[in-house]
């Protein structure tokens, strides 16, 4: 583990208080139901998000995480249920105006052609009003702060498609960065980074949540979601079945349970490892 | 090259073009008596041959190639995809059964251009309206909309061809068909080149929403975009480019397609360096191909068939570079 690691990450949030602002960012869903050709994708989760962060969703594919993922944001309009932003309904909200309390980093996807780190980079400022005229001082300067917390300031001018899977994920992430967000919604982030990328990647996100970002992602490292996430919702067939801390979450009765698989979990100072009981005598 | 140098010389190749396009032809002419013709005593043989034939022919060739370019650039910035060209939502299909419609009714020119234009309009609504029809969202119905539509509207004029009397509208209409500017004249650009100006200006003006068409819907919307309407509004604009062409000229092909790709490859995907820059180089092209096409033989040859043969061996040699690039 590096230095810059977080303390525990189920410590309550520092006292100082420097890092955390006052208000957290709060995200709520009510009763939330999707359906999609007839069978149900989300069946009735209701949670409040706010000071526990990160947030870590965890399912079997298919079980409606990314549904639940593009509901939040408003990408898709539930068939029933309410999302709350701040206390307001998403549906009152003008999409400039989410976009400036949530940023999205998509399940990984084809780099696009041609343009440079620095101008992926800088769509993060068009919710700002970057789209319609050109980068203000500004602008700048939050994008070059989004390329240096994401050490991507030595890659600005190249062009994605020459970059590595988990470059490019680091820019996806530093675009949601400069995009000057509360909330930083991530899906599977880490599905095309190899272990070392990952986990710095998951340091990196544990960082922006230290600074009072509410950070949620699906993930399926268990052991990564322990490590760094301060709280897991674990849904199946669109339902949440468990909504709580790291070390109640991803016991492995509950994990073993959930996946059918027997499983044992052992705990190594901050770490926790899922063995199969059956190999280790 | 860095995009001054590539516009600089784009820019003397323009002129360079324009005085081949002026001075060469049945009735040559030298730069020097070109020059000397602009005078108050000019020859006034040489001097009607360039304002009355050769001057609005060359502003339609810069006028048309810049636009087929312009419109295959946006095309290519909505569809995500360098293999598209402004015939994808079926306005040249279109364009041409609304000219053979009127052709076979023996309309006047003026009509035929009227009927032309609206064909390509009724054709891209038919793909909107078959798009809406098959899903609302994403780019992929607005790609099988425009397909069945100009698959629907070669078939409207497949069957027209052979309504027409083969002695007398057949070859007329297979003569549009081919593409020429043989027949642009004055009073007609004076109409169209300035919608042409404004609506590539548009375009030009709007080039930073053409860089942010390539997000996915979702990454779009969550940062704020309203993708849709600027998908759509972009494709109206590119459609009425590419059918006010046909309108002047007929079917001209593959210059939409393949300028922009070597645009692409000297000034790099920002729209606002590209599509200025394809607009030159489709001038520098149509004007070279359209001059080759009046001067190669002691009877013109169809300009269309020209661009065809040149950009059809050109896309080898840009396919060639993209994948070598890595970009395709």
């Amino acid at each position: 583990m590096t230095a810059s690691d977080p303390p525990l990450s189920r410590d309550p949030p520092l006292p100082d208080g420097a890092s955390l602002p006052g208000s957290a960012p709060g995200l709520s869903a009510e009763a939330l139901s999707l359906f999609r050709s007839g069978r149900a994708v989300l069946r009735a989760c209701s949670f409040t998000l706010g000071a526990e962060t990160p947030v870590a969703v965890l399912g079997a594919n298919g079980a409606g995480k990314t549904s639940l993922l593009r509901v939040l944001l408003g990408l898709e309009r539930p068939a029933s249920g309410t999302v709350r932003l701040g206390g307001r309904a998403l549906t009152e909200l003008s999409r400039p105006m989410r976009a400036r309390a949530m940023a999205y980093v998509p399940q990984y996807r084809e780099k696009p052609p041609g343009f440079t780190v620095f101008q992926i980079v800088a769509q993060g400022r068009f919710p700002h009003g970057g789209l319609y005229r050109a980068l203000s001082p500004r602008d700048r300067d939050e994008v070059e702060a989004a390329l240096d917390i994401m050490t991507l300031s030595a890659l600005r001018d190249r062009p994605c498609n020459t970059l590595s899977g988990g470059e490019y994920q680091r820019v996806l992430l530093a675009r949601a960065v400069a995009q000057k967000t509360d909330i930083l919604v991530l899906d599977e982030p880490l599905a095309a980074l190899d272990y070392g990328h990952q986990r710095r990647f998951m340091a990196l996100l544990s960082a922006l949540a230290r600074e009072g970002r509410l950070v949620i992602m699906t993930i399926h490292q268990p052991d990564l979601a322990f490590r760094h996430a301060r709280r897991i919702l674990l849904m199946q067939d669109g339902r949440l079945v468990a909504d709580g801390p790291p070390e109640r979450v991803l016991d492995s009765a509950t994990l073993g349970a959930f996946w059918g698989v027997p499983l044992r979990h052992h705990d190594i100072g901050r770490d926790r490892f899922y063995t199969d009981p059956e190999e280790i005598r | 090259m860095t995009a001054r140098v590539c516009f600089a010389t784009a820019g003397v190749a323009l002129l360079l073009a324009a005085l081949v396009a002026l001075c060469s032809g049945r009735y040559a002419i030298g730069p020097l008596a070109l020059f000397a013709s602009l005078g108050h005593d000019g020859d006034i043989t040489t001097r009607a041959v360039l304002l009355q034939a050769r001057l609005p022919r060359l502003v339609a060739s810069v006028g048309i190639g810049a636009a087929l370019s312009v419109s295959g650039a946006a095309f290519q910035a909505v569809f995500r995809n360098p293999l598209v060209s402004p015939d994808l939502l079926g306005v040249l299909s279109g364009s041409a059964f609304g000219a053979a419609a009127a052709i076979l009714c023996h309309a006047t020119p003026v009509t035929i251009q009227l009927a032309t234009f609206a064909g390509g309009c009724c054709a891209v609504g038919c793909g909107f309206c078959i798009a809406r029809l098959v899903g609302s969202e994403g780019i992929l119905p607005l790609l099988l909309g425009g397909l069945i539509s100009a698959a629907l509207f070669t078939a409207l004029l497949s069957l027209l061809k052979y309504l027409a009397d083969p002695f007398d509208t057949l070859p007329a209409i297979i003569y549009w068909l081919l593409g020429s500017l043989a027949q642009t004249r004055w009073p007609e650009l004076a109409v169209i080149m300035p919608i042409l100006c404004l609506v590539m200006g548009a375009l030009w003006i709007g080039g930073r929403l053409l860089d942010v068409l390539g997000l996915s819907d979702d990454e779009a919307h969550s940062l704020g975009l309203p993708i849709g309407a600027m998908r759509w509004g972009v494709l109206l604009l590119a459609t009425a480019l590419g059918a006010l062409t046909v309108s002047l000229a007929g079917m001209i092909g593959w210059i939409g397609l393949l300028v922009p790709h070597i645009a692409r490859l000297l000034v790099g995907p920002d729209h606002r360096l590209l599509l200025p820059f394809s607009a030159m180089l489709g001038a520098v092209c149509l004007t070279l191909a359209d001059t080759a096409a009046r001067t190669l033989s002691p009877s013109e040859m169809p300009l269309g068939m020209m661009t065809e043969l040149f950009g059809a061996l050109g896309f080898i040699f840009v396919l060639r570079r993209l994948r070598r690039e890595g970009s395709l």
